[in-house]
Parts: C-alpha cells; structure tokens; sequence
C-alpha cells in the first residue's frame, strides 16, 4: 500500500547518464572523472576546443572507444554492456561523414536503414530530404561527386530518419549554407517539440546560443561549465554604447561597480557593464545623452574565458 | 544474424568485381592448361621433356618431377603453382582486411553506431573468407572439368575427380588457415595498408620457411610453423591420399585467427 502521506514524484531519468568517466590514452587523459545528465527534451550544447574531450565522449557514448573507467548510459541503457539497445535509440551524425565514395546516396540511406531495429518511416525520409532540398537525382550520385555540404545533408537524413529517442550530432551545421543552417534550426526546434534529445557539440557559439536550452563546456578532459544558456548569458558583460548630443569628459569620480569604459571618444562611449544598468542610466542622467544603444549578451564572452580559464566566471 | 547478413551482402557487392574477375580468370586458365597438356600429350612431348632433366636433377626432385611432367601433372598446375598460390592469397588478404579499412576510412563509425553488433563486423569477414575460396576453388573445378570434356586427347590419362577434389580442398583450407591470420591482423590495425602489408610479408615468409624446409634440414625444425607444409600438392599428384590431418590443422588454425579476430575486435577502441 503506497504511504498517502508521501508526495509521489516521477523524474524522469536522464537521456544521457555520465558517471565519473575516464578515458586515458597512455599517461594522457582525454576524459577525465566526467560527470554529466542530460535531461530528456532538451537540446544540449557539448563545447570546448579542439582535443577538449568531446569527440572522445561522444565515441564512449556510441561505444566506438572504451572508457578507462566510469559509465555512460543512454536512456537508462549502459553504453558498453547493453551498447545495442543503447545504440538502438540513437540517432548520430558525425564530424566527418565518411562512406564509400563509390556509394550512392541512396545505397547510403537504405544500408543504414537495414542495419536498424525498425525501419524507416518512407513519409519520414522523404520529408527530411525534401528539407534538406536533396532530390531523387541527387540520391542516385555517387558520394565522390558530392560537395561538403551535400555530405553533411545526407548525414542528416540517416541520423535523422529513424526519428530516434536521442540525436547525437557533430558540429551539424558544419559546410551548409545560411538557407540550410536554418533547415537544421527549425528540424531541432520540431523535435525537441516532440519530446526528443539533442546532444550536440559546435564551434559556433551564436548557434549554440540560439538553439540549445543548457550548455557544458569541456576543457582538458574536465567539466569546466554547466549551466542554463540563459543563466550563462546572464554572466557575460552587456556591451553598452552611449552618444552625446556635445562633447563630454570622462567623470572624475570612480565608475559605478560592475561598470567599465572600453572605449571614449568625445561624443561616443562603449562600456561594459555587469549586473543592473541603474547606476549606469543614474551616472548619464547628467551629461547630454542623444542615444543608448544596449547590445544583447553574449554567450561567447562567457564561453571564451571557460575555454581560456577554467576558474573563468 | 540479421545485421551480419546485410554487411555480408554489402560486402559482395563491393568485392563483386574482385571476385568475378578471380573466378572467371581461374576457370578459363584451367581450361587453357587442359588444352596446353593436350597438345604435349598429342606431340609426344612429355617423355622429350623429361629426356633432357639432367640426371642429378632427377635423383632431388624423385618421383614427383615425373608426375608433375605428365598430362594431369599439366591439368592440376592451377592447383599449386606458385604465382595463382601467391594471386589466391593477395585475394584473401585483401578480403580479410576490409574491416582495417572501415576503421581507416571511418565507415564503421556509421555502420557501428546502428545497433549492430560488433561481432557482426567479424562474423561477416569470416564468411567472406569461407565463401570467396569457395567460389575461387569452384570455378577452378567447373574450368578442368569443362577443359577435360572439350579437349582431353583419347587415351590419355586424366586426372581422377579424387585427385582434383583433393587439391581443392587442400587449396581451400590453405586459403581459409592465411585468411583466418590475415583476420587476426586487420581487427587490431587501423590501417588496411598495415594490415595488407603484414599479413602478406607474413604469408611470404611461411612460403619460404616451407620451400627451404624441403631442400634444407635446419629450415625443416621450423616447416611446421607455415601453412605450406600442410599443402602437399605434389604429394597428392604422386598418387597419395589427402592426408586428413593436414586439412584439420590448416582449418584449425584459420578458426583460431578467425577466433582471435574476434575477440581482439570486441575489446579495441575503433
């Protein structure tokens, strides 16, 4: 009999479970005592610099590379003892699409698609090829003759087409162009509204800042960062820029805490400023303001010192 | 099962060229020996070549130099010459190196991240292996069987289905003992070119422990260690049974490589 006094909570467990992993290359550690969850529907940001870990991480987790020590799971499913189940709900595009290139695309498509548990949705397929504006014609090329980002779209449809549980995805923007960047922003955006997970690791910050709901940041093998997005664009600086309507001088009395000037011209200053813009705004009521202009905050500057300095923020 | 079936099938598709073109060139060389031991057979010309063998040479070589010199010694060349030995084996090793070559060209990652087993990757080599010298050995049948029936002169002494079926076999094991090795080597190398290379320098130097073991006592401590010295082709065409216990060992040790592979695959990163 359940206790009618206890609060029954159900938490879900996490997409992704990482337990004090290790994976060590010699005397070189390239993941070291990682701990990380990913929780389910969300789309999560892997970063760091190249040789941070991430690659290696994301080979554990698709049981490519065996760990030193630690555990991933996915799903609940142990990456290395239970890895076909584990494997079986995962969609993954890699860094480098690398198949035959006497292969067609079509050939591609249809061996991935044998090789799972559940076929592939045709209505599925097709509407991500016709996302990712790759036609019949297009599928029947060998892959030799397609360009970077052709490669890069057919990666997509595979990872894509099984419409797996949990996306696993290397830099997925990586050589496409503006239009069909925009193709992989709106395809995330429609999973994750379907419930599915997105582990994904980029180097470009403004798109990991646009799409991703939580961040990590790897450095060395170790967790330097995990946090909300928005809590980490809450930590970087608002760029601010003033312009006056005569000439000013720079007050003599001490800047209000958290305020610094970057740039002073006669009529134009550039500050940066972290916490509220009060004392800010109360400093500039005195002096002949023609214009405010506050930049959004951006994840770079937070993410850049986590990749310069782990003691960053 | 399901996941070796269709790498085994993609596998065939690849291989398909490499495999039609070996088949199809062992079947017609057959044919083409049978019509080269019919013309010598028709001219006479086997007791002329054994004539000119010099005596020292006969007294080395015994009785084998003869039954190589005669119209099935002619036929069943295909069987053991040294250079289709040395063709077979280059089409096994390049066979048992693909998954070096998946590693290499990152293949696997796409087909590995599907759940597939790794043991598929190795279960489908291992078929590749039994099956290619399967189709090789056969299309060398179907070639000597179809020379002998266009072009066996009357009265002349054919090869015995025994004799033939004894040399196929013992080819067959030979090929699947260096494929089951050349196995072992690919599942720990990360490149097919590696691989390809060890596996074939390997093989060379069995050859040649074995050639110089029959010429040359001290190499003979050593003959058992090479593959070769469980083919006895020549024996064979002398007129002795397949020795069962060559076929065990080569067949024995082909599954240990093939065994090996498969563990060393399942504990490797890739």
């Amino acid at each position: 009999m359940p206790n009618s006094s206890a609060t029954t909570v159900n938490v879900a467990p996490p997409a992704i479970s990482i337990r004090g992993l290790t994976k060590r290359y010699g005397r070189t550690p390239a993941v070291d005592n990682l701990t990380l969850d990913v929780l389910p529907g969300e789309i999560f940001g892997f970063l760091g610099l190249n040789g941070a870990g991430k690659t290696t991480t994301i080979r554990i987790l698709l049981d490519l590379v065996r760990p030193t020590s630690g555990a991933a799971f996915v799903l609940g499913h142990h990456c290395r003892s239970d890895g076909r189940a584990a494997r079986a709900v995962i969609g993954y595009l890699p860094g480098e699409i690398a198949y035959y290139g006497d292969m067609t695309g079509r050939q591609v498509l249809d061996l991935l698609d044998r090789l799972g548990i559940e076929r592939v949705k045709p209505q599925l397929q097709r509407r991500l090829l016709e996302r990712f504006s790759l036609t019949p014609e297009d599928l029947g090329r060998r892959l030799r003759e397609y360009s970077t980002g052709m490669k890069r779209k057919l990666g997509l449809v595979q990872a894509f087409q099984a419409d797996p549980p949990l996306l696993i995805l290397d830099e997925p923007t990586e050589g496409l162009d503006p239009l069909m960047q925009e193709a992989v922003y709106d395809l995330l955006a429609e999973v994750r509204g379907r419930g599915r997970t997105v582990f994904m690791s980029s180097h470009v910050l403004p798109e990991v800042g646009r799409v991703c709901d939580r961040i990590g940041v790897l450095r060395g093998g170790t967790l330097a960062l995990v946090a909300h997005v928005d809590e980490v664009r809450s930590l970087a600086p608002r760029r601010v820029h003033v312009t006056f309507a005569a000439d000013v001088e720079r007050p003599h009395a001490a800047w209000p805490p958290g305020v610094e000037l970057t740039d002073a011209a006669t009529r134009r200053w550039s500050l940066s400023v972290r916490g509220p813009l009060g004392p800010l705004v109360h400093l500039l009521t005195a002096l002949p303001v023609a214009d405010l202009h506050v930049d959004e905050p951006r994840l770079e500057d937070v993410v850049l010192g986590y990749y310069r300095d782990p003691q960053a923020g | 099962m399901h996941g070796t079936l269709t790498l085994l099938r993609h596998s065939l598709g690849r291989l398909r060229g490499l495999t039609a073109a070996m088949t199809g060139v062992m079947a017609l060389f057959q044919v083409l020996l049978v019509r080269v031991a019919a013309t010598f057979q028709e001219s006479a010309s086997f007791g002329k070549l054994a004539a000119f063998v010099p005596p020292f040479v006969r007294q080395m070589a015994g009785e084998a130099l003869f039954s190589f010199m005669s119209f099935p010694g002619i036929v069943c060349l295909g069987y053991f010459h040294p250079m289709i030995i040395a063709a077979l084996c280059g089409m096994v090793i390049a066979a048992a190196t693909e998954p070096a070559a998946e590693i290499e060209t990152r293949f696997l990652d796409a087909i590995l991240v599907r759940p597939v087993p790794r043991r598929a990757i190795v279960a489908r080599s291992v078929a590749l292996l039994l099956l290619l010298p399967t189709l090789v050995v056969v299309a060398m049948i179907a070639g000597t069987s179809a020379g002998l029936h266009w072009f066996a002169p009357p009265g002349a002494q054919l090869p015995g289905a025994r004799l033939i079926a004894s040399l196929a076999a013992n080819l067959w094991a030979l090929l699947v003992c260096i494929g089951g090795w050349s196995l072992a080597v690919a599942a720990a190398a990360r490149r097919r070119g590696a691989a390809g290379a060890i596996a074939g320098v390997a093989t060379l130097v069995l050859f040649l422990v074995d050639y110089l073991a029959r010429a040359w006592k001290p190499a003979d401590t050593l003959a058992w260690l090479s593959p070769f010295h469980y083919f006895r082709a020549v024996e064979l065409l002398t007129g002795r049974p397949l020795a069962l216990s060559n076929l065990i060992v080569l067949l024995v040790s082909g599954a240990g490589g093939m065994v090996l592979a498969g563990v060393v695959f399942a504990r490797r990163d890739l």
